[in-house]
């Protein structure tokens, strides 16, 4: 009896419990409801009081009367740096930032909580200050990649010698999307830090950061220290002389024909298939007749990019495509086909 | 602020304190603005408004091309501010077919996010006079507005 007693108690008390987590869980809903009616209410006044800024060219804050959260104020100044750069714009952000927002993300970058943490990184992005620079720097060796990947845009844009290099030895580490990311931050920077990436092309010991500052100067355009490269196409890791090879055929230097000329025999497929890219910016005869030979190669992706370089080198390359005898060299005249009908 | 008006068959010129010279056809002096973004249709409104336009913004392609459906409307536009990420459709969509029914009429200019090379030369040779990336500088855009419609009329 007392048994079945104690069972009801339970099956009671269980009853209470699940209902007053409901009845806690509705009432949350409800608050979030009003309380993200209220962010974006703010977020349209602080969007307001912006561009009222910027048409009265008014660019202090002394107008603002109503207070408004720190992380509303960041997105609504993240949404207008998406869509205006330089002149007032520039002014009004950087008098708002400074003031309101720099002082705590100094603080942010210290807390435990990585959100906090990212709302500083995207602080310092928004006006990343010199004087900021040890905190940034700090910022991209955040764990977390949200946090990171924030602090480096916010390092390129700062165009600082040991943040460029800290991003650098980034690009090296990670891979994959993270990888990518930096490699793009780093190429849409200022022209500046590339002398910077090919400096430490020539110092470093470190085979991954070596192979990222030659992905970033094969897809600019400048003439490279020829040392580099020579010391690269001689190594004794196949992946630093793809790299080496990659830089000749994308970023074209003076001695770029004569490189990849003598790489066209390279037992690496991909060093051919690079070569066969490469000597597609001058249609000298030299280069046209490499390509010719080419389109004889073992492999169908050297084959292929052969053929597109000889329609690229025009009528005489194209000549050379129609010229393809289909008995004789069948492997060259399917290569030659699909490049003049696809490509 | 001084101005010296001279009459030229149907063109005013206005010499402007900063020695601008706006060459404006008094019929044609309506900037069109495509943008589905409100802050920025207001912001670039108002910008071209300061500058003694009269403005039409609309949010979709769709309020856009009725618009421009009509060749009474089209002989009032000086200069079309086109977006691409349109909620309806491609704003290469507008470009194409005014390009068909009405080409030449004014200058357009693409402002937009998507400013890969790719994206750029197909603006270009679907026939933008000019194809500006998000973000921009808010004056260079209303200096260059200015030249297209200088040079255009």
């Amino acid at each position: 009896m007392n048994f079945y007693i104690f069972l009801s108690i339970l099956f009671i008390a269980e009853i209470v419990i699940v209902l007053s987590l409901l009845i806690l869980l509705i009432f949350k809903r409800i608050s979030i409801h009003y309380e993200e009616q209220d962010i974006a209410e703010e977020k349209k006044v602080f969007s307001q009081f912006l561009q009222e800024c910027l048409k009265t060219k008014n660019l202090t804050l002394s107008t603002l009367r109503k207070k408004i959260s720190k992380n509303s104020m960041i997105a609504v100044l993240e949404s207008f740096e998406n869509r205006f750069k330089g002149g007032d714009w520039e002014v009004l952000k950087n008098n708002i930032v400074i003031l309101h927002l720099l002082p705590s993300a100094r603080k942010w970058a210290k807390s435990f909580f990585w959100t906090k943490r990212n709302l500083s990184a995207r602080c310092f992005l928004l006006t990343p200050l010199i004087e900021d620079q040890h905190i940034i720097s700090k910022l991209i060796d955040d764990s977390k990649f949200l946090v990171r990947s924030i602090a480096a845009i916010a390092g390129v844009k700062l165009c600082e010698k040991k943040i460029i290099n800290k991003v650098i030895d980034h690009l090296g580490k990670e891979e994959g999307y993270a990888h990518y990311f930096y490699r793009d931050i780093l190429l849409k920077g200022s022209k500046k830090i590339f002398p910077w990436i090919e400096e430490r092309a020539s110092h470093t010991k470190n085979t991954k950061v070596l192979l990222a500052c030659l992905e970033i100067l094969s897809e600019v355009s400048m003439p490279i220290n020829p040392s580099i490269l020579d010391k690269s196409l001689h190594s004794k890791d196949d992946r630093v002389v793809l790299a080496a090879v990659k830089v000749f055929s994308q970023n074209p230097q003076k001695q770029s024909d004569e490189v990849l000329i003598s790489l066209s025999h390279d037992q690496n497929e991909e060093v051919r298939e690079q070569v066969a890219l490469g000597l597609r910016f001058r249609s000298n005869k030299q280069n046209v007749k490499q390509l010719e030979e080419l389109l004889d190669d073992s492999s169908p992706t050297v084959r292929m990019q052969a053929a597109k370089s000889l329609k690229q080198c025009g009528k005489i390359g194209i000549a050379i495509l129609n010229q393809q005898d289909q008995k004789k060299h069948k492997l060259a005249f399917d290569a030659a086909q699909e490049a003049i009908e696809f490509e | 602020m001084h101005t010296v008006n001279y009459y030229v068959d149907e063109m005013k010129i206005l010499w402007l304190n900063e020695k601008k010279w706006i060459h404006m056809n008094k019929n044609k002096n309506v900037i069109a603005i495509v943008d589905d973004d409100d802050d920025l249709l207001q912001m670039l409104l108002f910008a071209f408004e300061a500058q003694g336009f009269s403005t039409k913004g609309f949010k979709t392609g769709k309020e856009a091309l009725s618009f421009f459906d009509s060749d009474k409307n089209i002989s009032t536009i000086s200069l079309l501010i086109l977006d691409r990420l349109l909620p309806d459709m491609d704003g290469i969509e507008i470009l194409k077919h005014l390009n068909k029914k009405y080409p030449n009429q004014f200058p357009i200019l693409i402002l937009s996010v998507l400013s890969a090379d790719t994206d750029v030369i197909k603006g270009l040779q679907l026939g933008a006079v000019e194809y500006i990336g998000k973000p921009f500088n808010l004056d260079i855009l209303i200096q260059q507005s200015l030249s297209l419609i200088n040079r255009f009329s």
